[in-house]
């Protein structure tokens, strides 16, 4: 079940994505998506496989920092395969979802830096475009994090679902229709929306005459 | 089950983020556009689908498809808004001024400019019961449905001379300055 805090996270790490997408343009986004694409199939398809490889990377990695390649090359066969059993798997249980989000903020990453050889020019369509990969990169590690069903982040063709279901959204959702909104919408819609249009005309008329004239 | 209103009230709002950093004097520009392209949906619309469908309906049997229909409104509604936005930009004349009023002016202008771009692209959705699909338009909830009741196209369709009345003005208010 997807809850209001999870909602007001998601819409958050969009809007933050959103903003950055608008100043980066459509290009070096399109590039992001790609990436986030490619990286989000194999989260989704091959989730356990990545974690293992994950793993084994660490692994790997410590038994670097820890000389095991050097008892290697010296033939010390058994002090290589001692260190390697000192060595605990990090993502495992609880903490699998982590190896997740490392792959997927890395893609992120690599994405942004593929976007900074194309040149940058603002667009709002890169905005969209910077929101979507926003919400893919939620889809992929929010699940893993907090308990969320797969499926209330559906993104197509990779994932299936059933759209989002905000039972506590819907329920202060339903609870706002009793506020006075509805009425002040009520009011600006009435008369063929003719309110709604005095203010928009007041809006543009007061920001017109705040505006400086340009430079010639 | 969907919760479409979530969608359009986030997206609402990220047009407001994006009235702020694009400033107002610009967002202004999108609203002139928004406006003038729903005026040639609500005068115009249903008589250029009618046309389509009359004469080529014949040949082309999806012409009648309410996916068409749907796909039509909202293809020449976002391609008016590509333009505005990417294209050939009506930016008024004149600087906005720093400071904190123009940023609520900027939040303000993009807020208006998302309720027409999202409310209209989900009233013609709506319209044709969903035809893309994701949505299931008879499992909507109460807000979804109090909400469609305020989108613009719904709200200016019975009275779409003071949508040009606004147009006139935005364009006047366009070389103000």
């Amino acid at each position: 079940m997807i809850t209001v805090y999870i909602v007001i996270l998601l819409a958050l790490i969009m809007a933050i994505f959103g903003i950055i997408g608008y100043q980066r343009g459509i290009w070096p986004e399109v590039v992001s998506l790609v990436v986030l694409l490619a990286a989000f199939t194999v989260v989704e398809k091959s989730p356990q496989q990545l974690i293992g490889y994950m793993n084994g990377l660490f692994i790997g990695l410590m038994l670097v920092v820890k000389s095991g390649l050097n008892d290697l090359n010296a033939g010390d066969l058994e002090s290589a395969a001692h260190k390697l059993r000192v060595i605990e798997k990090p993502f495992v249980e609880g903490y699998e979802g982590f190896a997740l989000v490392i792959v997927m903020v890395t893609a992120a990453v690599v994405g942004y830096l593929l976007g900074l050889l194309i040149n940058k020019k603002k667009s709002v369509f890169g905005a969209a475009l910077g929101i979507l990969n926003g919400y893919i990169l939620s889809a992929a590690f929010l699940p893993w994090l907090s308990g969320l069903s797969r499926s209330d982040l559906p993104v197509p063709l990779i994932r299936e679902g059933e759209g989002l279901v905000i039972e506590t959204g819907r329920q202060a959702g339903e609870a706002a229709t009793k506020l006075t909104l509805p009425t002040v919408l009520e009011w600006l819609s009435l008369e063929g929306g003719l309110p709604l249009v005095l203010l928009i005309a007041l809006l543009a008329i007061f920001s017109v005459w705040r505006m400086r004239p340009k430079k010639a | 089950m969907s919760q479409i209103e979530y969608f359009w009230i986030i997206i609402v709002l990220l047009f407001g983020v994006v009235g702020i950093v694009r400033t107002y004097s610009r967002e202004l520009g999108v609203t002139t556009m928004c406006v003038a392209a729903l005026l040639l949906l609500l005068k115009f619309g249903d008589k250029i689908l009618m046309v389509l469908q009359d004469h080529f309906a014949d040949d082309f049997s999806w012409l009648i498809s309410p996916r068409f229909a749907a796909g039509f409104y909202v293809v020449v509604f976002l391609l008016v808004v590509f333009i505005s936005y990417q294209g050939i930009t009506l930016a008024f004349k004149g600087n906005a001024p720093k400071g904190a009023v123009s940023h609520l002016l900027g939040l303000i202008v993009g807020l208006i400019n998302g309720y027409f771009i999202a409310g209209t692209v989900w009233f013609y959705l709506h319209r044709y019961d969903y035809p893309l699909g994701l949505v299931d338009g008879s499992n909507l909830s109460r807000v979804a449905q109090r909400i469609i009741q305020y989108l613009p196209p719904r709200v200016f369709e019975p009275q779409p001379g003071y949508l040009l009345g606004l147009l006139l003005l935005l364009l006047i208010l366009s070389v103000w300055r």
